[in-house]
């Protein structure tokens, strides 16, 4: 079972690459651009099948521990770019969504590999429906993060403002998700730990991307700030998000860190 | 008079605003690297989230009262007062975590209290009430998962209410009691190790020892110390326990005369330890404790009803954008090529 997890994860790797080559190499061709679509939806489909399979062994959603959120986030992110092409019919952003597919996967592979096959009975912290609606949520709006910011990089190269108006749209929405995502781990946080805001690195920077983004919602209203300057905000906010997903679970333990930790030492933490 | 006018249009100003939220970010960056615990507590810190209070109360009132005045002059499309309704909302649901965040810091009570199983404690010394009340742990249970890993934690406890019979309330993680304003969290547990001593000369009395705790054993210069519960030993696990599971409890003791280390020692529970001729220990068991943290917090209504008009309020300004003037435009049919 471990292994033919392993073999179906470097497959979905595999897949996502090839997106991602074809996307950045058939910016003129017809054939790449279908091919780069049946891939993504490939690596999609591949990437859904074994979030299903997690779900059906570890009888709940894939949503609480850190390489779930991974793999869900990189589905999801799929999902939202896959929907997005489809009502647009543009592809620019295709070549650097799938690129960050790949590089998150990446990460679920080098620092996650004794994670790969299992789907752990949860904490009794995290035995919530708050926890699966924040985690779902957080998924929803780091996948639109993504989506904004492979748009945005492919803006870096051209002025388009109704691109940079697509952005914008994204930005919104993920913002209000995040927003969602931050006030339901409140909730939760309130009912597990008797506090809603405990200062903890996650919480900070989640405020943190928060910030960031509200910041480019209030500058981008005005004129000075739109093309390049909101742009490059973009893409600040997301290596923020990428900072707060990755960097602060690696980097800075605390309330939202439980790898690493044995059955006694989660026993404080309950 | 203008010089007033002049400090309150600044004062509220979006660019002030947005100055002062950066600054907080860069701020609480740096502190969550250099300083994790103590930054949030510091005058710097407060001064930025005062600052900030302020002008996100005067940018809320210009809101409403730009609103009023607007709509008073006949501009009443839909969208412009789903745009108001929704800005208002956000800003002030907003102004609203602040207001609630500031009053639990500063009028919140929170205690951790350990009660073993058996023991009551009295809330009313812990978080001042008119009531008495007082919480009795009648039982502390851990229920498993097939493969032995702890699925939940549970405080079976009881409330006397004023010198009357309460009832029983099952108090576990993710479950907090809500008892007349109090709040009550499953926060961790431990074990207190049964001790027996028996010199020969009749037994003394069975004490409950914590975790590191030590005995003086009567009529010898010596004492025990129970250092560490292990309730599931196996040899390779070392000084760490399998599972949470009783299966094969263990005490790891120290033994020591006037302070000096005479030596260390693991015992099944009722095996006799011999200190010394004719003193013997023996460890007859454990009784759960339960770590419960009690908590009265007056901001948490607050707070509340600020995150739910966070959240509408950003629900509505996403409508926003869907109006036809500020839809982006898909590519026609004709002009949709990929790779652009």
């Amino acid at each position: 079972m471990a292994y033919s997890i392993k073999i179906f994860i470097y497959f979905i790797l595999v897949l996502y690459v090839s997106a991602s080559i074809c996307y950045l190499a058939g910016s003129k061709n017809t054939f790449a651009n279908r091919m780069a679509l049946w891939l993504a939806v490939g690596g999609f489909l591949s990437n859904l099948v074994l979030l299903v399979v997690f779900t059906y062994t570890g009888k709940r959603l894939p949503l609480a521990t850190g390489n779930e959120f991974l793999l869900s986030f990189i589905c999801i992110t799929a999902l939202v770019y896959l929907i997005f092409e489809m009502i647009t019919k543009t592809n620019n952003a295709g070549g650097v969504v799938m690129l960050i597919e790949v590089l998150l996967l990446l990460v679920f592979i080098i620092l996650m590999p004794d994670q790969m096959e299992k789907a752990s009975p949860l904490l009794p912290a995290l035995k919530s429906h708050w926890l699966t609606i924040h985690v779902l949520t957080a998924v929803l709006s780091y996948s639109g993060f993504t989506l904004a910011a492979g748009l945005a990089f492919g803006q870096l190269r051209t002025t388009n403002s109704n691109g940079e108006a697509f952005i914008y749209r994204i930005v919104t929405v993920s913002f209000a998700l995040l927003s969602l995502s931050i006030v339901l781990g409140a909730i939760w946080a309130e009912q597990a730990w008797g506090s809603y805001w405990s200062w903890d690195p996650k919480e900070i920077w989640a405020l943190i991307t928060w910030i960031v983004y509200a910041v480019y919602l209030h500058l981008r209203k005005q004129r000075e700030w739109r093309g390049k300057p909101a742009i490059i905000m973009v893409l600040v906010g997301f290596s923020i998000v990428l900072f707060t997903f990755l960097g602060v679970n690696y980097i800075m333990p605390g309330l939202h860190s439980y790898a690493g930790l044995n059955e006694l030492e989660t026993i404080l933490i309950i | 008079m203008q010089h007033l006018n002049q400090l309150y249009r600044y004062a509220s100003s979006m660019k002030v605003g947005i100055t002062l939220l950066c600054l907080s970010a860069l701020l609480a960056a740096a502190g969550s690297v250099f300083y994790p615990d103590a930054f949030f507590q510091t005058v710097l810190f407060k001064l930025i989230f005062l600052l900030l209070f302020s002008n996100m109360v005067l940018c809320s009132f210009n809101q409403i009262s730009k609103f009023v005045k607007l709509r008073s002059n006949g501009r009443r499309s839909k969208w412009f007062c789903l745009k108001r309704i929704s800005l208002v909302t956000l800003h002030a649901g907003i102004v609203l975590i602040m207001v609630g965040g500031a009053t639990n810091a500063y009028c919140s009570q929170s205690t951790q209290v350990t009660v073993t199983e058996g023991n009551t404690v009295d809330l009313s010394t812990i978080i001042p009430s008119q009531r008495a009340l007082q919480l009795r742990l009648n039982q502390f249970e851990i229920s498993f998962y097939a493969n032995g890993s702890p699925s939940q934690y549970y405080s079976r406890v009881s409330i006397t209410d004023d010198s009357r019979y309460a009832d029983n309330y099952t108090i576990s993680v993710n479950h907090p009691l809500n008892y007349a304003g109090i709040k009550i969290y499953q926060e961790s547990f431990g074990y207190m190790v049964n001790v027996k001593v028996d010199s020969g000369t009749g037994g003394v009395p069975g004490k409950l020892l914590a975790e590191g705790q030590t005995i003086n054993i009567p009529g010898t210069d010596r004492s025990i110390k129970a250092y560490k519960y292990i309730p599931d030993f196996v040899p390779d696990y070392g000084m760490n326990t399998r599972s949470l599971k009783p299966n094969n409890p263990k005490v790891v003791y120290s033994v020591y005369e006037k302070e000096a280390l005479l030596g260390i020692g693991l015992a099944s529970f009722g095996e006799k330890i011999e200190i010394s001729k004719g003193v013997y220990v023996n460890f007859n068991g454990v009784t759960p404790f339960a770590v419960l943290r009690i908590k009265r917090d007056p901001g948490i209504l607050i707070v509340a009803t600020g995150g739910l008009m966070l959240i509408v309020g950003v629900c509505l300004s996403m409508l926003y954008p869907l109006q036809k003037k500020n839809k982006p435009q898909f590519a026609k049919k004709e002009d949709r090529i990929y790779g652009l």
